[in-house]
């Protein structure tokens, strides 16, 4: 899993660089909001990312609203730092659009805990938008099937959007989930087989109801 | 606890440091020397800012080696670099002057400490001796920097 770790102090970023390597995260490590904005909104961007509340250039609050401002904002778990003193700092980074926060300085077990319930956030995140894309799909099959369908009065067929004229059961397995198989109703049974059938034997038709 | 450890532990708490590398000593050595490189220099910042009077220079710097010491579980470095940083917030150069000398003094006990800490040679159990470092110079408290009248 990639990590951006954005944090001027280089105690405390080597710190969290050496510990998230050791937890098998594939860390970069930045020192200032500019190049941490860059991360972020370039192509292959980590998905988590901790940010420290005050960096040089432009601080962890900034990097969120710019990268929660993004035209299409990607999937993002974003985890700010501040010392433990700094509630309001706390409140304007979340409102900023940070998901988490972790006190600086931190402890490894919470700050692993933490990254567990980013990750499972991802997860479900992730999981939500291909349920929701699923569900599209479903619903545009859906408002297809209920459109206004030109049908032919002789053969049945219907017109597809396309101009192309189709066997109904052929369009409806297509915009439609179902399948089918072959059968025979018994008025069709009755009028159409029996006299097929009695014509073969070379029996006179029964006659007709 | 005896007085002494306890005062000792508020200069550099080891065992605190440990438990927040996650018992990783080859790094505690690392970030220690990283501190020793650091802090000298976020202290001549605070040193300059306070004589040209930039509170906001001033807070930035206490701030980060707030930062630094609090990561490093150096409370005294840290708690006097917290009081000033929040000085400078306030615009209060005077307060904020007057926790200069507390913080040279928590530096000048900190700094050697972290020196030793940052040469403890590593016991590797399968008998390879990792190579010597070079010595660092010991620590020295920079001059205040020395301004045109």
């Amino acid at each position: 899993v990639k990590i951006l770790v954005a944090e001027d102090d280089r105690v405390a970023r080597r710190m969290l660089e050496t510990i998230l390597a050791e937890w098998g995260y594939q860390v970069t490590a930045v020192g200032d909001g500019v190049e941490a904005l860059r991360e972020l909104t370039g192509a292959d961007a980590p998905q988590l990312a901790i940010l420290d509340w005050i960096m040089p250039g432009l601080d962890g609050g900034e990097v969120c609203r710019r990268v929660r401002a993004e035209p299409n904002p990607r999937l993002m778990y974003l985890i700010m730092l501040t010392i433990k003193s700094s509630r309001a700092d706390v409140i304007a980074g979340l409102r900023a659009g940070a998901d988490d926060y972790i006190s600086k300085p931190f402890d490894p077990a919470e700050l692993e805990a933490r990254l567990q319930v980013g990750r499972r956030m991802l997860n479900l995140e992730r999981s939500l938008a291909a349920r929701v894309g699923q569900l599209e799909a479903a619903l545009r099959q859906i408002k297809q099937l209920r459109g206004l369908l030109p049908i032919c009065m002789y053969c049945k067929k219907i017109r597809d959007g396309e101009n192309y004229w189709q066997q109904v059961e052929a369009y409806l397995a297509a915009h439609s989930e179902a399948t089918f198989s072959h059968s025979i109703c018994p008025h069709c049974y009755d009028s159409i087989v029996k006299p097929e059938l009695a014509a073969l034997s070379g029996e006179a038709p029964p006659p007709s109801p | 606890m005896p007085e002494s450890l306890r005062a000792s532990r508020a200069v550099f708490d080891r065992g605190e440091a440990e438990a927040r590398v996650g018992g990783n000593l080859a790094l505690l050595r690392e970030v220690a020397a990283l501190f020793l490189e650091d802090a000298p220099r976020w202290l001549r910042v605070i040193q300059t800012a306070l004589y040209v009077r930039d509170p906001e220079a001033l807070w930035r710097s206490a701030h980060a080696l707030q930062g630094s010491a609090a990561s490093l579980s150096a409370r005294a470095a840290q708690e006097t670099a917290r009081r000033l940083a929040a000085q400078a917030r306030a615009g209060d150069l005077a307060g904020a002057a007057e926790l200069l000398p507390p913080l040279e003094t928590a530096l000048d006990r900190l700094l050697p400490v972290l020196a030793e800490v940052a040469e403890t040679r590593p016991v590797v159990a399968d008998g390879f001796i990792p190579p010597d470092r070079p010595t660092p110079p010991p620590w020295r408290r920079p001059p205040l920097p020395e301004f045109p009248s």
